[in-house]
């Protein structure tokens, strides 16, 4: 094998075609969130180890994509983009930011669709809390779907403190919590029979009819009902609250609950969202709220955010014939030293008609023609002496 | 219309038992284990598509959601390890996972490093990880009794039914891992995105299994 002609594992190219419809779906999207107030940030690429390695959001070491810099120190190629946010509005910004982001992450193991380099748009609210913020966000979240075309997706609605609560209730250990987040995350009732000799009984059972506590605003009464303490009322309270305000904006059919949604609890604090659609078998969209993540910078700031995976929502949006294809070139303009300014003037024309038009320096009509085909253009225009088709 | 369910299954026995429980959910499907070449069939009514696959890709072909539902041991989806909803014990192809080798081995016994030949690589290496114990893992696809037999590995890593096997080697059970059995897991969006039918699948399944098991 010549590894030259290899790429890194994890590492993909994007191809024309592929680049021209992802930086459609890109810019929809950025323009989304613009319009709702939120402004563009950037972070670099390479950031220190210690970023990601303290407070909720520590990052296990063999995920983090490192690199030895000249002096020794460890650097991390980022593996999100809301830690370096969180780290830029405690240090450089006002508490109370609206951002939003395009960029890319990384993970040292395979992630989003076997990639270690993937791209996501996202959005952050720092500084903003109560049930109306979650609102603003889960109403976004649906709105950069929508604005992509996108209509027979569930934005899937789930509350951390349901489940840290009833965990709470029954005083249970660290060591168990990791135990019983696996098995309610991956929904496995089985596993949860298996420690019925270790674990409170009553706790297992109410833990048992979490996986299957998914569904419309109905799951919501169900839930209430299993309420053990205030912070439990106050997850399924937030999620009424939610619901409630976005029905009131005629949108409460894109949204749907999973009280088993536990993934990552440490970091989520609150309300936790996933985007799901048919025909894909995996999240489009995630996010939730995470109030103790600036913690780690000596700050309280809460913060609430969601970010997408645009290699998933390409696929998703191709899969429904959805995806924009890049348009073929109809008239190529070739232009000698003379009359430069004519030809484009030319293809400025052709393009307010809505034709696909080019413009190139071309000394001949045979070296226009070469252009034509690499292009593959349906016609080319010389504009030599006079103005001719070729 | 509805949307279409695909299960993704192996040939064989775990399959004819998957078409027992989903004939009693009434899914005429019986016809899918005529003998065929074909990877791709249908129930009756065409709202069910079943792909045939191999054991250790069942998991991987519904957590990448181009199949809904799969059928599966718990063996294989330890191995595998794959982001899916484990929902229900379908309670059958029992078996028991385990290291086994001549009678004589003692594993407690300190050691600098252990030999195991293995189809289970995966969970060999978390089984020895999680124990301090450094361990060659020795990758073997069949006939893996044969490790200590000839001398490639110290002692075995893999699933035992009857334990014949076994004995006709000379070779014992050491140390129970885990019990398996067969079990129903399911993408972890088409749960949601195609609950109308899976929601109700999934429960007369687990009522079925509960009967049985009464």
């Amino acid at each position: 094998m010549i590894k030259k002609f290899k790429l890194p594992k994890g590492a993909q190219d994007h191809l024309p075609d592929d680049c021209f419809s992802r930086r459609v779906v890109e810019n929809k999207l950025m323009d989304c969130f613009k319009f709702y107030g939120y402004s563009e940030i950037e972070s670099p690429i390479l950031e220190r180890y210690e970023l990601f390695d303290s407070g909720v959001g520590k990052v296990e070491l063999n995920k983090l994509f490192k690199v030895t810099d000249v002096d020794g120190d460890l650097l991390i190629l980022r593996p999100d983009i809301t830690m370096p946010i969180s780290r830029i509005v405690c240090t450089k910004l006002q508490d109370s930011q609206r951002l939003c982001y395009l960029g890319k992450s990384f993970s040292a193991i395979e992630n989003e669709g076997k990639l270690r380099e993937f791209t996501q748009a996202g959005v952050e609210i720092m500084g903003e809390q109560g049930n109306n913020i979650d609102v603003e966000v889960v109403m976004l979240a649906i709105k950069s779907l929508l604005a992509l075309g996108l209509d027979d997706f569930q934005i899937e609605l789930g509350n951390v403190g349901f489940f840290k609560g009833l965990l709470d209730a029954y005083d249970v250990a660290d060591d168990d919590r990791d135990v019983l987040v696996n098995c309610i995350e991956s929904k496995n009732g089985i596993k949860l029979y298996t420690l019925s000799g270790e674990m409170d009984k009553n706790m297992l059972d109410t833990l048992a009819r979490l996986p299957m506590l998914f569904g419309g605003e109905e799951i919501l009464q169900e839930a209430q009902s299993l309420c053990l303490n205030a912070q439990m009322r106050a997850a399924v309270d937030n999620l009424k609250a939610v619901y409630a305000g976005i029905k009131s904006l005629g949108y409460d059919k894109y949204v749907t609950f999973d009280m088993s949604s536990v993934g990552k609890m440490k970091y989520y604090s609150g309300m936790v969202m996933r985007g799901i659609i048919k025909n894909l078998g995996r999240a489009i969209l995630s996010g939730g709220r995470y109030d103790r993540l600036c913690d780690a910078f000596g700050k309280n700031i809460p913060a609430v955010g969601f970010a997408i995976g645009i290699g998933y929502l390409t696929r998703a949006l191709d899969n429904q014939q959805k995806l924009i294809k890049a348009p073929r070139v109809q008239v190529v303009v070739g232009y000698t030293p003379e009359n430069m300014s004519l030809a484009e003037k030319k293809v400025k024309q052709l393009l307010n008609q809505g034709v696909n038009a080019k413009c190139t320096f071309a000394t001949s009509k045979k070296d226009l023609v070469k252009v034509k085909d690499t292009l593959k253009a349906q016609k080319a225009i010389f504009f030599g002496t006079k103005e001719e088709e070729v | 219309m509805q949307d279409v369910i695909t299960f993704a299954l192996a040939k064989g026995r775990l399959a004819e038992k998957s078409v027992d429980i989903l004939e009693q959910c009434g899914i005429d499907c019986r016809r899918i284990l005529e003998p065929s070449r074909k990877l791709v069939m249908s129930d009756a009514s065409g709202k069910f598509k079943f792909i045939f696959v191999k054991p250790s890709d069942v998991p991987i072909y519904v957590e990448h959601g181009v199949a809904d539902v799969g059928v599966v041991g718990k063996d294989t989806l330890m191995e595998e390890d794959r982001d899916v909803y484990e929902l229900i014990d379908l309670g059958f192809a029992k078996c028991r996972l385990c290291l086994a080798g001549y009678k004589d081995f003692d594993l407690s016994k300190p050691r600098n490093i252990i030999k195991v030949a293995t189809k289970y690589v995966g969970i060999a290496k978390d089984y020895f990880d999680g124990k301090g114990q450094n361990a060659e893992i020795i990758p073997l696809h069949g006939s893996i009794e044969l490790g200590p037999i000839v001398g490639l590995s110290d002692i075995i890593l893999d699933i035992v039914e009857s334990g014949k096997t076994l004995q006709e080697n000379n070779l014992c059970v050491l140390e129970e891992i885990v019990n398996c059995s067969a079990r129903l897991i399911i993408n972890k969006v088409s749960l949601k995105t195609k609950a109308d039918v899976i929601k109700p699948l999934v429960k007369s399944i687990d009522e079925i299994i509960k009967n049985k098991e009464n």
